[in-house]
């Protein structure tokens, strides 16, 4: 299983603020957050961190990872 | 002048001497300064020279642009600019109001007051009539009841600008207030409208400003309107606006705590988006605005407190406060009184910290919402010997007390929502900002972490890495021009493009079917570098020549202490390595090692007049 921990319009967006989805083979978060979270590529700006530190979209992600993803918007 | 899209005509009000004309300004400079702070910082470095900024002689002027009064996109802005009390500076800053309509309504692109009335008078404006009247019944009064009061006089259908107890009392950060929420002019511009004893000024356009291309203008809002709807960011907006950045700025360390000593708050939940949503009780915006961001709860007093991020961020986790019912009443407090919630919570936080050192004996302590509340008042009303010391803001406080260790502004004027020990593109961003330390023009912090370096085959479980590349400077640059100069002229709010994504290219678009002129984007460019050298020009001669980069330095706090706790604990910015961020910043800008336009760049940008006076008081390059 791999934990999401989702903010702000992505929580939204996706109706949670936390969700664990099973990982079938190998996949990037990229992939994983696309299937959670409808019109992710339309957000340019946002931050991922696996297990606890800033990752690239296009990382591996592994069972038992735990993902966290922000949008980079308001407040300015 | 028979221009489109601008008036050419500016308002003037001599209050000392009674005295109402109208300026026609040529269209060269309307072209030039496009409008807002362009056109603010034009009126400026003609006219407020050397002048004690709570003089007479002091200009207030309140700008607003080709975009203002017509149907675009959140384009229902203002900007209040004058020489700063609290910098000695240029100051200024922008807010949504119906002021901004009514204003152009009226046949305006401007007004501006000079001189000082005998006794407290406002100003009422309906098109071409203006008159000066007692505003003597409304001495004393706080923001929300002043424009209560004014509208039960001229009616509902006017714009109102006022200010409370802080600006009558010259508190250094009194704004000016709108619309029981919106503020403007955080370097003490509510304090210089005090200063010339006027309460209010209240305005009611009629006029149909002229437009070059009516029927463009009104497809090119319908499709950016459309498109602000459909982005998938809108939902979410709409239920939190700015609030959301609470949460995003704790986990990156950035949320400032306790007086910046640290960049997450333990009860950072308590105070962030969804708990205001479950106090939320109505939600307010300005003109023009289909995304408003004005979030009013209900505070632990049952009054209404409009909030946004930044308020919650320094009257919150600042002061160590977490129960946003209890932030709500401070903030509610700051707009009535008309003071603005930053530089009062940076201020407040001063105070806490210098007794949890010792240096004061009295003085609330982090966290003590009581005590806060009474020196937020205190300071309004100048009340007591910790409230005046407060009241002229943290640099005036640091001089006094010694305590520069910990003194969180740049150029005097106080940092807003974001701690940057571990972000040195934001911390340039603060330090280059044309007022002092504030965020509305280089918001460079979301591009900073969202594009930190991460490298590797896997791309993951990379730490974070504090990184000084000169594209960082340039990224600054490239933001100023377009936040701090591009919507600052227009004037029109930045939110639609920074927060759901609408594209920029409806910018130059709707500024052309307004005016009829086509600007490209290096027309746009440009006119955003000609304000910064200008208003960069204005500080030099104004301190007179007394100019170094170290006026560009931000707080002292970020070079010598680190995060207290998080991921980051113990990091912090290195000052020669700024430093050389810094040089390259000016090289990109065509300034000096000290900060200072070079004759070249001066006379690149159109502002040759400006090289003789300049070199007065300095010797150019």
């Amino acid at each position: 299983m791999v934990r999401i921990r989702l903010m702000g319009a992505f929580a939204h967006l996706a109706g949670t603020r936390e969700i664990e989805v099973k990982l079938e083979g190998k996949k990037t978060a990229d992939e994983i957050l696309r299937e959670v979270i409808p019109r992710y590529d339309e957000f340019h700006d946002k931050i991922i961190m696996i297990n606890g530190h800033p990752a690239r979209g296009d990382a591996e992600v592994e069972e038992g990872d735990e993902i966290k993803v922000m949008p980079v918007l308001s407040g300015g | 002048m028979s221009m489109k899209g601008w008036w050419g005509r500016i308002l003037r009000v001599d209050l000392t001497n009674n005295k109402v004309w109208v300026q026609e300004y040529p269209g060269e400079v309307a072209k030039k300064f496009i409008g807002g702070r362009g056109l603010a910082a034009w009126i400026l470095w003609n006219e407020a020279k050397h002048v004690d900024p709570l003089g007479p002689d002091n200009k207030l002027v309140f700008a607003s642009g080709p975009f203002n009064g017509l149907p675009t996109p959140s384009g229902g802005k203002m900007v209040v600019a004058a020489k700063s009390p609290l910098t000695g500076g240029y100051g200024d800053g922008n807010l949504g109001t119906m002021a901004t309509v009514h204003l152009r309504k009226a046949g305006y692109d401007a007004i501006v007051v000079e001189g000082k009335a005998k006794k407290p008078v406002y100003l009422y404006i309906e098109d071409d009539n203006v008159s000066i009247l007692s505003a003597e019944g409304l001495w004393g009064k706080g923001t929300f009841e002043t424009e209560r009061e004014l509208k039960k006089i001229h009616g509902k259908n006017v714009g109102v600008l006022s200010i409370g107890p802080a600006g009558e009392n010259l508190v250094r950060y009194a704004v000016v207030m709108s619309q029981e929420g919106r503020a403007a002019g955080r370097p003490g511009m509510g304090a210089v409208m005090g200063s010339k004893n006027l309460k209010a000024v209240v305005i009611k356009g009629t006029k149909e400003i002229p437009v070059a291309d009516k029927e463009k203008l009104r497809e090119l809002s319908q499709e950016a309107y459309n498109a602000i709807l459909n982005s998938p960011g809108y939902p979410f907006w709409k239920r939190q606006g700015t609030m959301a950045a609470v949460e995003w700025t704790n986990e990156n360390s950035a949320l400032p705590t306790r007086n910046f000593s640290d960049g997450s708050f333990e009860f950072a939940r308590s105070i962030d988006g969804y708990t205001m949503e479950g106090m939320k009780v109505k939600q307010r915006g300005c003109p023009y605005c289909n995304m408003p961001c004005g979030n009013v709860v209900l505070d632990a007093e049952g009054q209404e407190s409009e909030l946004d991020y930044e308020n919650v961020a320094l009257l919150g986790s600042n002061l160590g406060i977490g129960k946003l019912n209890e932030v709500s009443v401070l903030n509610r407090i700051a707009d009535d009184m008309g003071m603005d919630t930053i530089s009062l919570g940076v201020s407040i936080s001063h105070v806490m910290e210098a007794v949890e050192k010792g240096v004061l004996k009295e003085g609330p302590a982090f966290g003590d919402f009581k005590k806060a509340k009474e020196l937020a008042l205190d300071i309004a009303y100048r009340r007591s010997e910790l409230g005046n010391l407060a009241a002229d803001g943290v640099r005036a406080m640091a001089e006094k007390l010694g305590t520069h260790d910990f003194a969180m502004h740049v150029k005097g004027l106080e940092v807003s929502g974001y701690n940057c020990f571990i972000y040195p593109a934001m911390a340039l961003a603060y330090g280059t900002s044309s007022i002092g330390a504030h965020h509305k023009e280089a918001w460079v912090i979301a591009w900073e972490i969202g594009t930190a370096p991460i490298e590797g085959e896997h791309a993951k479980k990379v730490e974070y890495k504090i990184t000084y590349d000169p594209e960082k400077a340039a990224k600054v640059i490239e933001l100023q021009r377009l936040r701090g100069g591009l919507f600052e002229m227009l004037t029109a709010c930045r939110l639609p493009w920074v927060e759901v994504g609408l594209s920029l290219d409806y910018y130059p678009k709707l500024l052309e079917a307004i005016t009829g002129v086509k600007y490209t984007w290096d027309d746009l460019y440009k006119a955003a570098d000609r304000v910064y050298a200008l208003i960069r020009a204005y500080w030099v001669r104004e301190f007179n020549g007394n100019w170094d980069r170290r006026m560009d330095y931000p707080p002292k706090r970020w070079f010598i202490e680190g995060l207290k706790s998080g991921p980051y604990k113990g990091m912090h910015l290195e000052e020669d390595k700024y430093d050389q961020l810094l040089s390259e910043y000016y090289r990109l800008r065509g300034w000096d090692e000290r900060g200072i336009p070079k004759k070249e760049t001066l006379k690149e940008l159109g502002l040759e007049e400006v090289i003789p006076e300049l070199e007065q008081v300095t010797k150019l390059e």
